[in-house]
């Protein structure tokens, strides 16, 4: 029976802002079990980025407004932690990469300097106090370079962020985000801004590294080959909730909201006849400041507008339909 | 072709900028003058207490009182309707200076940045010159030459104004016609005057529109600083620089007269910096959350 | 040159100064170099009536092939022959007269469209270079507003009104004005949500075949050059290393960066996780290239002739070319 390692309970995320008032998540359950990588796909705007940073106490309090039941990270509820509390679970307990490493790794400092840190607060927090011995960080600093494929480590540790191409940058934030050995990983889109051969050394990185160290990972992407190709489960949202969670095989063999099945047919697949048209959506994602009453999707529902009496007033709930695989749909 | 203002860009830039106290005064100051300046020229001088050319010396030199917000001149003239009837005069030259130096700087900025090369070189060292000698020491020497009178004082403002917005239009000319819609335009084949009247100007004119509203308020204070050294507005006309140089010689014994027309200049130039800081401050990016 | 060649690139090199550019090397790391070699000699042909997928990562230089093709950069040298004819150095006067068959659909919907003006404003440009008659332009607006499936009700908002999607369609519209005859395709789609793509790759092919024109579909996404597309070329580093037709390409690469590339495409088939054409290191950037084969230090098969003599392009089978010393077997 696996255990689980995250699980959020009814987790809403509000904005306010001048703008408007918009949703960005509505009461949206997840559960991340250990050692299984979770892949949460999504078109832009669908929130799951907000889920990961909401998780991570990473949004700025106003203009975001965050409700849920419970955030549990392995025994203890992180919706009820102090500011105080999560810096002690960044990092070691549950980590995060980005899509723009750039943005992330400090430009003033050699990536040898910020992994070590991220080292150092480990063997701190573990209780280690070997830790302040420098030369023991330094030889994990070089493990760590190695195990990421960073030609030439020694030296490697000397060089700024900006000297880095995008892969290689990459290579360095998982690096930073796996060497405090963290029971959860969260990866923001971190293979959206390579090059498609890039990204799948990246991707072959992650899954080995992972299963290494014993982590789980909550895998984010709008590229559902990318999920297919490294989740063990997944997760697809639409507008703020999700819509379809299974297991990866049955998600692509077998998808049943609509919307699953929608956004597997848009993309132009290898055996299809060339120059054919592709299905589409009519319409596009809603505003999250108007989401319609009843299941957001329906506005544009294939279904709904042939069977879906309920469509229109009735949210859907997620419920599970065979074993491990749970749809929010009316139909 | 036309300035594209969106609902939610006006929401937003009004809501940051309610929540800044000084801008509001900015505000209230701008709206004040204008407002003036506009009922003065519909109604004229019934919109004052008293005929601003009035002379009456036996009501010479009254100090402030209820009869006389701002007391009398040596002539017996009340300096509070002087004021305000010198308010569309002061805007007037306020404006005219902003836009006119605008307008000839955007022009020849925009054409230099896009054109580059020589003709840009040479904009380039004539802003130079301009912009390295202070700009009142040149207005003042320019207004000099010219002569007296309001005309000259706006026209000595424009050759020290409008390098200031070359440079500015210049800059952004040259980031604008990398942008993406400038290639598109000349892959439909149009013609380089073109794309710089129907792209490049347009784009460049709503930033500045933004900075010069702080402009206005200096414009008039070099102005008045013209007048006040007796280059602008002769008598009888009422302005509110030339009503600071007719007030010097009486500072001691009638300090209403130079000193309060001076307050008002100095509240107005204030009123739009507060005004110009606060609009800048509200569409940073960073404070618009 | 047959009459079915619609532009032929001949040749076409494209390098820019970079004085102390910094660059990264295929270990990834930044050093420091001083001519970037964006296009490095490319040979191409596209026919009537046909689309070329031109496919490459970042620093392929295909942008700048882009760029170079419609004539908005001068080629540093090589020739370029629309219909035949000679346009490498026509004057920007002259050349407006060709830009009515040449247009452009470029990556970005949101920077490429003028802010400040309204959408039938947009549409309306090229026209106006064509025809001074306001009411042929005017229902020619019309005609492409619909075409592109947009509402007329819409003609008179701007470009930040509008979705991502909904602009795309009106770049499309305004690079259809002059009824080019071929159009670049600057990776349109790359902004765009999975399923707002596939409305506008629908909207593209429909608008092919209507109009008979060509199109270079140039994308880093061989998935959907490949949906796209009769031809491709594979760009590495400025030169082309593999050109044929689409799925000969696909089903049997002869280039070894070709088949890197095709087997790192992630396939939504969690079942087909197979094992990916190794590829070692990073893109090395253009401002340095590696001597010989430029894609040798990364290739698996290198040999040291690879390091020492650059390959030429040779049609290996029908129509079929490659530039590689050791061509892959089928």
């Amino acid at each position: 029976m696996t255990k689980p390692i995250l699980q959020v309970h009814e987790l809403s995320v509000v904005f306010e802002t001048f703008g408007g008032r918009y949703s960005a998540l509505n009461n949206v359950d997840l559960t991340v079990n250990e050692s299984e990588i979770m892949g949460l796909v999504g078109e832009s705007g669908c929130g799951k980025s907000t889920l990961a940073l909401a998780v991570m106490a990473l949004l700025p309090r106003p203009p975001a407004r965050i409700h849920s039941r419970s955030i549990m990270f392995r025994e203890n509820d992180l919706s009820l932690y102090t500011e105080k509390q999560m810096e002690q679970v960044r990092g070691t307990g549950i980590s995060m990469i980005f899509q723009e490493p750039l943005t992330s790794l400090n430009p003033l400092f050699t990536i040898g300097e910020q992994l070590s840190e991220t080292i150092r607060i480990k063997l701190q927090r573990s209780g280690d106090h070997v830790g302040r011995n420098e030369g023991k960080v330094r030889a994990e600093v070089v493990e760590w370079l190695k195990r990421v494929d960073l030609a030439d480590p020694e030296s490697a540790m000397q060089r700024y962020p900006h000297e880095w191409s995008g892969g290689m940058r990459q290579r360095v934030m998982i690096a930073m985000a796996l060497a405090a050995k963290p029971g959860l990983m969260l990866a923001d889109e971190p293979t959206s801004a390579l090059d498609v051969t890039t990204q799948a050394q990246i991707l072959r990185l992650v899954k080995s590294l992972v299963s290494e160290v014993r982590a789980s990972v909550l895998f984010i992407s709008h590229d559902l080959a990318v999920v297919a190709q490294i989740a063990d489960r997944v997760a697809v949202m639409y507008a703020g909730m999700i819509v379809e969670e299974a297991s990866v095989n049955e998600i692509f063999e077998n998808p049943l909201h609509p919307y699953t099945q929608a956004l597997l047919s848009s993309v132009p697949k290898e055996n299809a006849v060339k120059k054919s048209r592709l299905e589409i959506i009519p319409g596009s994602v809603p505003n999250l400041t108007h989401i319609p009453p009843g299941c957001p999707f329906q506005p544009r529902c294939k279904c709904a507008m042939e069977f879906g009496v309920r469509c229109s007033t009735t949210r859907p709930e997620l419920l599970e339909i065979s074993a491990g695989h749970k749809v929010a749909c009316n139909v | 072709m036309s300035l594209t203002i969106d609902r939610k860009e006006i929401a937003l830039t009004l809501g940051v900028l309610k929540r800044d106290r000084l801008s509001l005064v900015g505000i209230a100051v701008a709206v004040l003058f204008i407002g003036t300046a506009i009922a003065v020229v519909i109604f004229g001088n019934s919109l004052v207490p008293y005929n601003p050319t009035d002379v009456n010396i036996s009501d010479a030199f009254q100090s402030p009182s209820f009869q006389h917000l701002f007391g009398t001149d040596n002539f017996g003239r009340d300096i509070f309707s002087r004021c305000v009837v010198a308010a569309p005069v002061d805007a007037e030259i306020g404006f005219t200076i902003v836009i006119v130096s605008i307008l000839i700087g955007v022009f020849l900025g925009s054409t230099s940045g896009y054109v580059g090369g020589r003709v840009d070189e040479i904009l380039m060292r004539i802003t130079d010159v301009f912009i390295s000698v202070p700009s009142l020491v040149l207005a003042i020497g320019v207004a000099v030459a010219l002569g007296p009178g309001i005309e000259h004082v706006i026209e000595a403002n424009l050759v020290v104004w409008w390098p200031i917005y070359a440079r500015l239009a210049r800059a952004g000319a040259l980031s604008l016609k990398e942008s993406q819609f400038v290639e598109a335009a000349k892959v439909a084949g149009l013609a380089h005057y073109k794309i710089i009247l129907k792209h490049i100007i347009p784009n460049n004119i709503s930033p500045m529109l933004v900075y010069s509203t702080l402009d206005i308020g200096n414009a008039i204070l070099y102005a008045s600083v013209l007048s006040y050294l007796g280059l602008g507005a002769q008598p009888p006309q009422a302005e509110w620089g030339r009503l600071v140089y007719d007030g010097q010689a009486y500072l001691v014994s009638a300090w209403w007269m130079a000193i309060l027309p001076g307050l008002v200049i100095f509240i107005v130039a204030l009123g739009f910096n507060l005004l110009g800081d606060g609009l800048r401050d509200a569409l940073d990016p960073r404070y618009r959350k | 040159m047959s009459n079915n060649v619609l532009l032929r690139l001949d040749g076409i090199v494209k390098y820019f100064p970079a004085k102390g550019s910094m660059f990264y090397s295929e270990s990834g790391v930044l050093e420091s170099g001083s001519t970037i070699h964006a296009v490095d000699g490319v040979d191409l042909d596209i026919e009537r009536n046909s689309t070329l997928g031109v496919v490459g990562e970042s620093g392929c230089g295909k942008t700048t092939l882009a760029r170079t093709i419609l004539l908005l950069i001068k080629p540093t040298s090589g020739k370029l022959y629309f219909e035949g004819r000679d346009i490498t150095n026509l004057s920007y006067r002259d050349l407006a007269k060709i830009r009515p068959n040449l247009q452009i659909i470029f990556q970005d919907p949101f920077s490429s469209l003028d802010p400040r003006m309204r959408a039938k404003e947009i549409i309306a440009e090229p026209l106006g270079v064509v025809t001074k008659n306001r009411e042929t332009i005017k229902e020619r607006v019309r005609e492409l507003f619909e075409q592109v499936g947009l509402g007329m009700d819409q003609l008179n908002r701007f470009p930040n009104e509008f979705s991502g999607g909904q602009r795309q369609r009106i770049a499309i519209a305004r690079a259809l004005a002059t009824k080019p005859k071929l159009v670049i395709l600057d990776e349109p789609t790359s902004a765009l949500d999975a399923s707002t793509q596939a409305q506008i790759l629908n909207l593209l092919l429909d608008i092919q075949e209507q109009y008979k024109m060509s199109y270079m579909f140039i994308s880093h996404n061989v998935s959907v050059v490949r949906h796209m597309s009769d031809r491709m070329a594979v760009m590495y580093l400025g030169k082309i290393v593999e050109e044929g037709p689409v799925d000969e390409l696909m089903l049997r690469p002869r280039h070894p960066y070709t088949a890197a590339l095709i087997s790192s495409i992630p396939k939504p088939n969690p079942r087909a996780r197979g094992e990916m054409v190794e590829i070692r290191g990073e893109t090395p950037s253009p401002v340095n290239p590696p001597s010989g084969c430029r894609y040798h230090p990364r290739c698996p098969f290198a040999t040291k002739l690879c390091s020492e003599r650059e390959p030429q392009l040779q049609e290996l089978e029908d129509r079929h070319s490659t530039a590689c010393h050791y061509p892959l077997k089928s």
